[in-house]
């Protein structure tokens, strides 16, 4: 069975103790985020983006080594979400400096990444 | 009804008016609306992301008339991505419910009755950017009819999951669509002559342009037009390239062309061709001009089994005319598939709303230089990726640069802009280098000063993109964006885009060099309607600028004297009275020669000039 974005929210709510229905209306999900479709990493990127915001979590201010990233600007959307957690050291490229905006993540990836938003010794500097 | 695209093509050209070949004759489709000076208004992105909801744009209109932003020209409230169910609803748009609880029909209404004029957002390719599934590819006629009952006066048109192009989301195979697949040579046969002509062979034939290519065999590939959406890409002269083969036959009449060639599905090699013949009399049986070329093949080729396993295409029938002809490989599918999306919406919304002028802004990035041919349908569009990446949410202004390697700063918008001024006009439309990012964190009052001449003086779009909570009358914010004197630079009713006509790094042309080191000083010169010019000292780098930088009226008038009114009086003129539209200082000057020192760091000196 595939890792879904609602997988995704429904763990991303139960770290915040909230239903994910609040979660929604909080502005940590999108409407899409509630749906039974893959979960890619740019999606990913911005839940765990907006989880750390809503957690009180400061941004980083200097992502400089993210724009080294070969694929950041393919989601003009997203930079600044996959810059923050690239940083930030919760999720790392798929393969060299390439970030993977539309892979998919497992089940075993998304556990790691949950992992590390609230453990902050677990994340890679 | 369905909600999902079923294109799986680029469509037919509608007409000559869809080709290339077009592009530089500068007619604006007949059904668009020209004359008009840039937009004016506030978009939600830079401010809000895809957090903007439709308490925030209410908060938004109540604050342009709190501090009568409307009086000054502000008129547009445009919601950007973020704003619509992630899904079609019987085919239909439909508002995010959380959001914007009571639809946009209601939120066009307070909008209107504001006085004010009410934006949206959209995409020609399949999907939003921020994801939602509900791009106006293929939906363009219903969606036209949403807007059109929701009361929209102005529509952003973004480029994601576009299906003809390798643009952001797309496949990266869509390349296959922009270009040409890589071609060794052609042979062609008839009435007892055979010529085999090699792309390696120079005396046979020629690669035009800046991008194409040859590789290390001498076959041809890259051809095709440039990708504009990253700095650095010139945007002056000719974008595109083609193959042309010289054949010079001793009887007119059908002769055989076979192409040698090999597909992939990358930048640099796809598998669209376009083949055009161009003889004394080839198009003589259409009607067409002498010398105009007649397009006997636009479509895919069948596709090889690998890029380097070169195979000889079916014979592609031709007529040539006695003498020499010019067999020309091409693919401007890149401008022409993106016009033709972009023309379909403009249309649409046409038709939905005949009485009405539903401003196009187009957001296709600069990418297949729209600069040539986006006049047909956009009052404007944009000429790079975004301004800023890191947009703001409710409670936290978000960040800008002044400069930066990527598309991401003000100097890097501006540095591309600056060098096209003659691409917009009143008959045309506007260079768009996105929204401001004036009062953004990082930016800091003297950049903002500068930003907003800037984009003053090249005629851009006046979005604003900050929280308007942060600005109260009067205040420092306040000041730069309510500069009535700047802003009426912007919206001069002879709508000239300031030319460059001196820059500290680029003595021989500076009108047209693209420059990216920002350690320099330029000087801008723009004509105005009642006789009056405008001229711009600005100091793009980081560091005071002590020297004094002069300009003669006769140098300016030597770039841009042919668009001044008064251009006789302006020659003889040697007393001006000038006024410094940031300090408001007015003084009397004897002389043509036009002077500032001491620029502040990323600071300015602007002058309104007139004849005394």
């Amino acid at each position: 069975m595939e890792y879904t974005v609602l997988d995704f929210s429904n763990r991303i709510a139960e770290l915040l103790s909230v239903p994910v229905d609040k979660a929604y209306k909080s502005g940590v999900l999108e409407m899409q985020d509630l749906k039974e479709t893959p979960l890619t990493r740019q999606t990913a990127a911005r839940i765990v983006h907006r989880t750390l915001l809503y957690l009180g979590e400061h941004d980083e201010r200097n992502v400089e080594k993210a724009f080294l990233l070969k694929d950041i600007y393919d989601c003009h959307t997203c930079v600044m979400h996959v810059a923050q957690v690239y940083v930030k050291g919760i999720m790392k490229p798929s393969e060299d400096l390439v970030f993977g905006m539309q892979e998919c993540l497992s089940d075993e990836e998304a556990n790691d990444i949950l992992l590390k938003i609230s453990n902050k010794e677990k994340r890679i500097n | 009804m369905k909600t999902r695209t079923s294109r799986t093509n680029p469509e037919p050209l509608k007409g000559k008016e869809y080709e290339y070949s077009s592009f530089a004759e500068g007619k604006a489709f007949p059904e668009k609306k020209t004359g008009l000076l840039p937009a004016m208004g506030w978009n939600s992105w830079n401010a809000f992301g895809s957090g903007n909801t439709e308490e925030l744009a209410k908060m938004t209109a109540d604050k342009f008339i709190e501090l009568e932003l409307d009086k000054l020209g502000y008129e547009y409230i445009v919601l950007d991505d973020g704003c619509y169910c992630p899904e079609r609803a019987d085919g239909k748009l439909t508002n995010e419910p959380v959001k914007f609880p009571s639809g946009f029909k209601a939120l066009g209404d307070y909008i209107h009755e504001k006085g004010l004029k009410f934006g949206m957002y959209n995409d020609v390719g399949t999907n939003l950017c921020a994801g939602a599934a509900v791009g106006t590819c293929g939906f363009e006629d219903v969606d036209a009819k949403s807007y059109a009952e929701w009361g929209v006066d102005f529509l952003k048109v973004d480029n994601c999951y576009y299906l003809w192009d390798n643009a952001t989301f797309s496949k990266p195979e869509s390349a296959k669509y922009t270009f040409a697949p890589k071609i060794k040579g052609i042979r062609v046969t008839g009435h007892g002559q055979d010529f085999s002509l090699r792309a390696a062979d120079s005396a046979a034939c020629e690669l035009t342009g800046s991008v194409g290519k040859f590789d290390d065999e001498g076959n041809a590939f890259f051809i095709g037009t440039t990708d504009g959406t990253n700095v650095g890409t010139t945007p002056v002269g000719e974008q595109s390239s083609e193959l042309v083969f010289y054949v010079n036959t001793s009887e007119e009449g059908l002769y055989d062309l076979f192409v040698t060639y090999a597909t992939a599905q990358e930048v640099g090699q796809g598998e669209w061709l376009q083949i055009a013949v161009t003889g004394e009399e080839s198009g003589s049986d259409k009607g067409l001009e002498e010398n105009d070329s007649k397009i006997i093949f636009d479509g895919m080729m069948e596709a090889t089994p690998s890029k380097d396993a070169f195979t000889v295409s079916g014979a592609f029938s031709i007529k040539l005319c006695k003498g020499e002809n010019e067999i020309v490989f091409m693919n401007h599918r890149r401008q022409e598939n993106t016009l033709n999306s972009y023309a379909a919406m403009f249309y649409a919304l046409k038709e939905a709303s005949p009485e009405k002028d539903i401003l196009l802004s187009m957001c296709e990035w600069g990418k297949t230089n729209p600069q040539n041919w986006g006049y047909k349908v956009g009052a404007s569009w944009r000429i790079l990726n975004d301004i800023t990446f890191c947009v703001g949410r409710d409670g936290d202004p978000g960040r800008g640069s002044w400069n930066h390697p990527g598309t991401q700063s003000i100097c890097s918008q501006y540095n591309k802009a600056v060098v096209m001024d003659e691409f917009s006009g009143l008959d045309r439309g506007w260079n768009d280098p996105d929204m401001m990012v004036i009062g953004m964190n990082d930016i800091t009052r003297q950049m903002s000063e500068t930003h907003m001449v800037m984009w003053c003086m090249l005629n851009s779009p006046l979005m604003l993109g900050l929280d308007l909570r942060r600005v109260q009358k009067g205040d420092e914010l306040y000041k730069i964006i309510a500069n009535k004197e700047l802003i009426a630079l912007n919206q001069d009713a002879l709508g000239v885009q300031a030319k460059r006509v001196f820059s500290t790094l680029e003595e021989n042309e500076p009108d047209t060099a693209y420059i990216m080191d920002d350690n320099r000083v330029d000087v801008l010169f723009k004509p105005l309607s009642n006789g009056d010019f405008a001229v711009s000292f600005i100091n793009l780098s980081t560091e005071k600028n002590e020297a004094v930088i002069s300009v003669s009226l006769d140098v300016m008038l030597d770039f841009a004297g042919h668009k001044c009114v008064n251009l006789d009086k302006l020659e003889k003129a040697s007393k001006f009275k000038l006024k410094n539209l940031i300090t408001g200082e007015e003084t009397v000057q004897e002389g043509r020669m036009f002077s500032a020192g001491n620029i502040e760091p990323c600071g300015n000196v602007t002058f309104r000039v007139s004849v005394c």
